[in-house]
């Protein structure tokens, strides 16, 4: 009897170490109860301690003979999670969760607890994207308390959380969030075959995984948002998009994206209106302006010189005398400088890297300026694009702004004005060519919707937004469906 | 391989740069000025701006002869250190000889050639080109051609010449049944270049000038919103005293000068035929001043005050007219008027220009007094 | 992929046609107009807004009658394959002499305002490698760049304003003096900057609500008709008659009176934002010959895309000199209006010929 669920996927004690490579933190607790006893195998750093102890050694012993077997201890055991009829490779990888293994002699059979004790960190103040108004805290390295964050702040009942795994060594779990009546369905579908299609042995991170995920691997611009705050990622999953969890990742995916969702920021829901709208057309203004001011420099100082009005024309040109580069390579250099200090000044411990960001801003610019290898004109340009660039609420964005910027000062360094235009057009066709997840990512500006542009390009007083933005195809566009009733006159909203 | 092909075509392309211009290699030159010598031969002076981190040095002028403007320009080009450009030209100044004996269209041919050449550069005549350039007194202005462009800017900003950038100086002298004018500038010793009147052409050459306050009466007909300026009549008394308005008290003078201030205005050439034409206009004024003091105060006074000064700005205009007719330059523009008209758009500029000294012009200005500040 | 995207609504058919049409011509039109009809040019230029208003209302009756697709599929439906593909063969040489046509002109354009010393080819090949990149992307990046193009350049309209300050309006009288055959010179002159609204023809199938594509059409067709009748009038009333016929780009010089406090010569950025403009003409008129070229010889529109495109580089290098490009569009402008403004009457009679046999052969 015992010899029929005995099969090979029962691991002993012995076969188990030697899988494990004799690791030193395997140990095996034997319970000397019933006639061969228990066997709890477990890793020693892995577990907590105070769960096998009270919840699984005390118990076990607590109980008298007749309840000491497999059936009775497998429903009774108080513990949450535990797993049965295991295959090899799944004792060993719960094991290595921090899972206890619970081999019983006797019977031949056996079931793992869990009793993990997972690293976790407290909930924190989110660093990268920082808001004035709203909610401060960001989601942590463990994706137990990011779904309970969202889960704790979105009580809907259709709210899905589907796991899927990835990764062939480092097994990781993923969990796709989104409000099942809202998202739409082909963009789900397409994100969980992509998500099963990739080939990878190990995913480090979410931004490794929304690289993956990309329509187009060689694009510039980021495909899929990131972020770490969980007032963004609920409030795009309201609004029909999708959510990406990964184990181990304080940032969460949220897709699909399109161009101008780069320039909202959860703030501007929180801020009132005017402020808002005025703040969200500054960003994309400082967008634009950082993408080709020094280009327009360059351009300017080779091949137009003509547009110079005349009362600029001699600081212009003082500025520039006895510079001894040409000013597609001054420009380039003063370019790169500033992308070191901000690279020197990110690798930095916070409070030097902020007296570095200053001390090589103002010393090295002072200095280059008065030592006359580049004009001050071009300091106060280059320090306006990098402000600029990092005006973006979502980094991703800055860092691919910061780069495009390159290929147009050399475009305009090459052909002047025409080269600008030249890079515009290149710039247009390859947002219009661009998808994510499908979904155009030019959208709403084209293909155009003009209902959803107040979404994107402006924000109106609340009471406008009575429908969901249409970009993201969501099934149920109707967000207030009892106001829309009685107000017919706010239907084209 | 698409990729590849892509690439390789960008590589192809930067590598072709555009012929570059940066910016402090340039000689920009900001005024060119060209004198006549003789036999075809001119003298182009010009001021390049200097960019010198210590300010001192702003501008340097450089001079040469030839006998085409390009010719000069190359023999310019031969001074310098720097690439001669003219994309910063603001003003090219004609000698008054020269505008006068060889006229000027040969040279504005090649300006409006080069696309260089802005067409609103400004056009302006001076008795020696070279001398007004070489003037050291320019105000607060780094260079020559700054302060010129910012003299001559301001009069066109108000309104104040009749044409004054080549674009209306080449547009007015192609079109049939008008002549251009352009402002002259005046240089003297130690004082910076001053705008002294304006000179009158018949075609390409100057025939003429009249002095800029006179220019209104070309104004009123040729532009619908310029600033006429003030305007000073005088009146004789006894004009006054004939007319019944002997209640005003005037004192013992034997005129009487009003100055008065254009507040708007309104032109029209009435066509009756060919051989006769009507300017009429009409000028609501503010009035600023009365020479001896006095105040008008009822309506019928004012209204005789408004005719007695309609006429005498008459009587000037018909003087002005007359000169024009004797010079056979139209700046009005009473040939293009009379050639709109259906029965007429046949006339050739030859027979507008008979026309033309044959024609009886008859001008009707009338004054309408609006306002006289704060005291009656 | 047969999906949804490969549709778009029928407004865009505005973009498509507007941009299509406004190209290079508009900057010499009034030069053009002029030589011709004088002082009533816009009178021409109403007439041939008019006429093309007609030919769009035939080429939707053509369109609806052949039950969609494009003009190539009505072709061959029509003609049959082998004569079906000769008439292609020729309308797919003529949209690449188009193409060669906008691109040179452009050039030439470009080298005047600043670019001197630049070989011909190399501003060719910059357009030419734009193009493909927005081409392969198919119908739907073609549209948007329409789309952007507009977008990105219609407020060029309001700068019209300050030379508006400077007109006469005397220049313009006094009207109808010109005699009824000069005027339809002009109208036919006209036909190069007018002719772009034969891409109706050829999106026909990839718009969505078709019952509406005759309507957006004709606003597309008159808003052009309208824009190049305040440019001539503008331009008419801004020069004297003499200039303006020695004029080749009297607009790019009408723009050059114009100045911002921050931006000296405006004209200097016109000519570059150009680009902007001519990029849906181009597009266009590679994606309509490539198409072409599919349908005639069955093979993907890629290869015919890159085939195009090296025959036009390979142009680059012969047709330069103002002389010859003169002529060259001349004659693309004479193609294009017996092509365009003479041949859908024709198209529409053998239609409605063919339906009526079509009928007929099934009754009996």
């Amino acid at each position: 009897m015992t010899k029929r669920h005995n099969n090979d996927n029962l691991l002993g004690y012995e076969k188990i170490k030697s899988i494990l490579n004799e690791s030193p933190d395997l140990i095996c607790r034997k319970l000397e109860v019933g006639q061969e006893g228990i066997h709890i195998i477990f890793m020693k750093n892995l577990i907590k301690p105070e769960i096998l102890n009270e919840y699984v050694i005390k118990y076990i012993e607590e109980l008298s003979v007749e309840y000491l077997h497999y059936t009775y201890l497998m429903k009774n055991i108080p513990i949450d999670e535990i797993k049965v009829n295991l295959e090899e490779q799944e004792i060993i990888s719960s094991l290595l969760n921090g899972f206890a293994y619970l081999y019983f002699l006797d019977e031949k059979k056996a079931f793992i607890v869990n009793c993990a004790n997972p690293i976790e960190r407290s909930i924190e103040k989110a660093e990268t994207e920082s808001l004035v108004y709203g909610p401060k805290i960001s989601f942590t390295e463990s994706l137990t308390s990011n779904v309970k964050i969202i889960r704790q702040n979105l009580n809907d009942y259709n709210l899905c959380t589907d796991e899927i795994k990835i990764g062939e060594r480092l097994q990781k779990q993923v969990r796709i969030v989104y409000i099942k009546d809202i998202a739409n369905h082909d963009t789900l579908q397409t994100l969980k075959d992509r998500i099963k299609q990739l080939k990878m042995e190990d995913i480090i991170d979410s931004s490794v995984l929304a690289q993956c995920l990309e329509d187009k691997h060689y694009s510039l611009l980021p495909q899929f948002i990131l972020t770490e705050l969980p007032d963004r990622f609920i409030y795009s999953i309201l609004n029909g998009r999708i959510g990406i969890f990964i184990d181990g990742s304080p940032v969460a995916i949220i897709g699909p994206a399109n161009f101008f969702s780069f320039f909202e920021s959860t703030e501007d829901i929180y801020l009132r209106w005017s402020l808002s709208t005025f703040i969200r057309l500054i960003r994309l203004f400082a967008m634009v302006g950082s993408l080709f001011l020094t280009a327009i420099y360059v351009a300017t100082m080779t091949y137009h010189f003509e547009l110079i009005p005349s009362k600029l024309l001699i600081i212009i040109g003082q500025s520039r005398s006895q510079i001894p580069f040409p000013p597609l390579l001054e420009a380039l250099l003063l370019e790169l400088l500033i992308e070191l200090l901000r690279e020197a000044g990110a690798r930095l411990p916070s409070k030097v890297g902020q007296t570095m960001g200053i001390v090589g801003g103002i010393v090295i610019g002072q200095a280059t300026v008065e030592a006359g290898l580049t004009s001050n004109i071009l300091i106060i340009i280059v320090a306006f694009s990098a402000l600029g660039a990092f005006s973006a609420p979502i980094y991703e964005m800055g860092t691919a702004v910061r780069i495009a910027r390159f290929p147009i000062i050399i475009l305009a360094g090459v052909w002047g004005l025409n080269g600008i235009i030249v890079g515009i057009c290149i710039l247009i066709v390859h947002l219009l060519r661009l998808t994510s997840l499908n979904k155009p990512y030019l959208a709403p500006l084209y293909p155009l919707r003009m209902k959803d542009l107040k979404y994107f390009l402006i924000r109106l007083p609340h009471h406008f937004y009575m429908r969901r933005p249409l970009v993201n195809r969501p099934k149920d566009s109707i967000r207030l469906k009892e106001r829309l009733k009685n107000i017919t006159d706010l239907d084209e909203f | 391989m698409k990729k590849i092909v892509i690439l390789l075509c960008s590589l192809l392309c930067t590598a072709c740069m555009a012929p570059e211009k940066i910016i402090e290699m340039q000689g920009i030159s900001t005024i060119i000025g060209f004198d006549f010598l003789d036999d075809n031969t001119f003298k182009g002076t010009i001021s390049l701006l200097q960019f010198d981190r210590k300010e001192e040095n702003t501008s340097v002028t450089l001079s040469a002869e030839g006998t085409t403007s390009k010719q000069i320009r190359q023999k310019l080009e031969e001074q310098t250190s720097h690439d001669i450009t003219s994309g910063q030209l603001r003003t090219i100044l004609f000698n008054k000889n020269m505008a006068a004996t060889v006229g000027i269209s040969s040279f504005l041919d090649t300006m409006q050639r080069d696309s260089s050449i802005s067409s609103l550069i400004f056009l302006a005549i001076t008795d020696n080109a070279e001398e007004t350039i070489n003037n050291t007194n320019y105000e607060e202005y780094p260079e020559m051609g700054s302060y010129i462009y910012q003299l001559l800017d301001k009069h066109e900003k108000k309104e104040m010449l009749v044409n004054s950038n080549l674009h209306d100086f080449i547009t007015t002298l192609y079109e049939i049944g008008i002549d251009p004018t352009l402002p002259i500038i005046n240089n003297a010793n130690g004082v910076a270049p001053s705008i002294d009147g304006v000179a009158l052409f018949k075609e390409d050459k100057i025939v003429g000038s009249i002095s800029l306050i006179n220019t209104l009466y070309i104004k009123l007909f040729t532009n619908n919103k310029a600033f006429l300026g003030d305007i000073t009549v005088e009146i004789a008394t006894e004009e006054l005293e004939k007319r019944g308005m002997a209640e005003l008290n005037l004192s013992k003078s034997d005129s009487y000068k009003i100055t008065l201030h254009p507040i708007k205005y309104k032109g029209n050439i009435e066509i009756k035929n060919p051989e006769f034409v009507h300017l009429n206009a009409t000028i609501s004024v503010s009035t600023l001043e009365f020479q001896p003091s006095t105040s008008v105060k009822n309506k019928d006074s004012l209204k005789k005050m408004e005719q007695l000064i309609g006429e005498a700005l008459n009587k000037e205009f018909r003087y002005i007219l007359e000169e024009l007719k004797n010079l056979n330059t139209d700046p009005i523009g009473i040939g293009r008027k009379i050639r709109s008209i259906r029965k007429y758009s046949h006339l050739t500029e030859g027979d507008l220009r008979q026309n033309y000294s044959a024609l009886k012009i008859k001008p009707n200005i009338q004054v309408e007094i609006k306002r006289t500040g704060l005291v009656d | 992929m047969r999906s949804n995207i490969r549709f778009v609504n029928a407004f865009m058919a505005f973009y498509i046609i507007h941009t299509s049409q406004i190209g290079m011509g508009i900057l010499g039109v009034p030069r053009i107009m002029y030589l011709e009809s004088k002082k009533d040019a816009w009178i021409s230029i109403l007439i041939s807004g008019l006429f093309v208003s007609l030919i769009t209302w035939l080429m939707i009756s053509i369109l609806k009658k052949n039950e969609g697709g494009t003009l190539f599929e009505i072709h061959e439906h029509i003609f049959g394959r082998f004569i079906g593909s000769i008439f292609n063969f020729l309308i797919v040489i003529y949209f690449i002499a188009v193409h060669y046509s906008i691109t040179i002109s452009y050039v030439e354009l470009s080298l005047t305002w600043g670019y001197e010393g630049v070989y011909e080819w190399v501003g060719v090949l910059a357009l030419l490698i734009l193009t493909i990149y927005a081409v392969s992307g198919g119908f739907r990046v073609v549209t948007g760049v329409c789309f952007l193009s507009f977008l990105l350049t219609i407020w060029l309209l309001f700068v019209v304003y300050q030379p508006l300050q400077r007109i006469n309006l005397t220049r313009i009288l006094p009207i109808m003096t010109t005699t009824p055959s000069e005027i339809i010179k002009g109208v036919f002159k006209s036909s190069y900057t007018m002719l772009g609204f034969e891409t109706l023809l050829f999106i026909f199938p990839f718009i969505k609500e078709k019952n509406q594509l005759h309507l957006f059409s004709q606003i597309a067709v008159w808003f052009t008709t309208i824009l190049v009748l305040i440019t001539t009038v503008v331009s008419i009333l801004f020069f004297s008659g003499k200039e303006l016929e020695k004029n080749v780009w009297p607009v790019v010089s009408m723009i050059s009176t114009v100045h911002f406090p921050f931006i000296e010569r405006f004209e200097f950025v016109a000519v570059p934002l150009w680009i902007l403009v001519i990029f849906p003409n181009l597009c266009i008129t590679l994606y309509i010959s490539s198409k072409g070229i599919k349908q005639i010889f069955h093979i993907k529109q890629k290869y015919g895309i890159w085939l195009i495109s090296i025959i036009l580089f390979i142009c680059s290098f012969l047709i330069t000199k103002r002389v010859d490009n003169n002529y060259f569009f001349d004659q693309v402008g004479k193609t294009g209006f017996f092509l365009w403004f003479i041949y859908p009457i024709f198209l529409y009679g053998i239609t409605i010929i063919k339906l009526k046999i079509n009928t007929r052969s099934r009754r009996s």
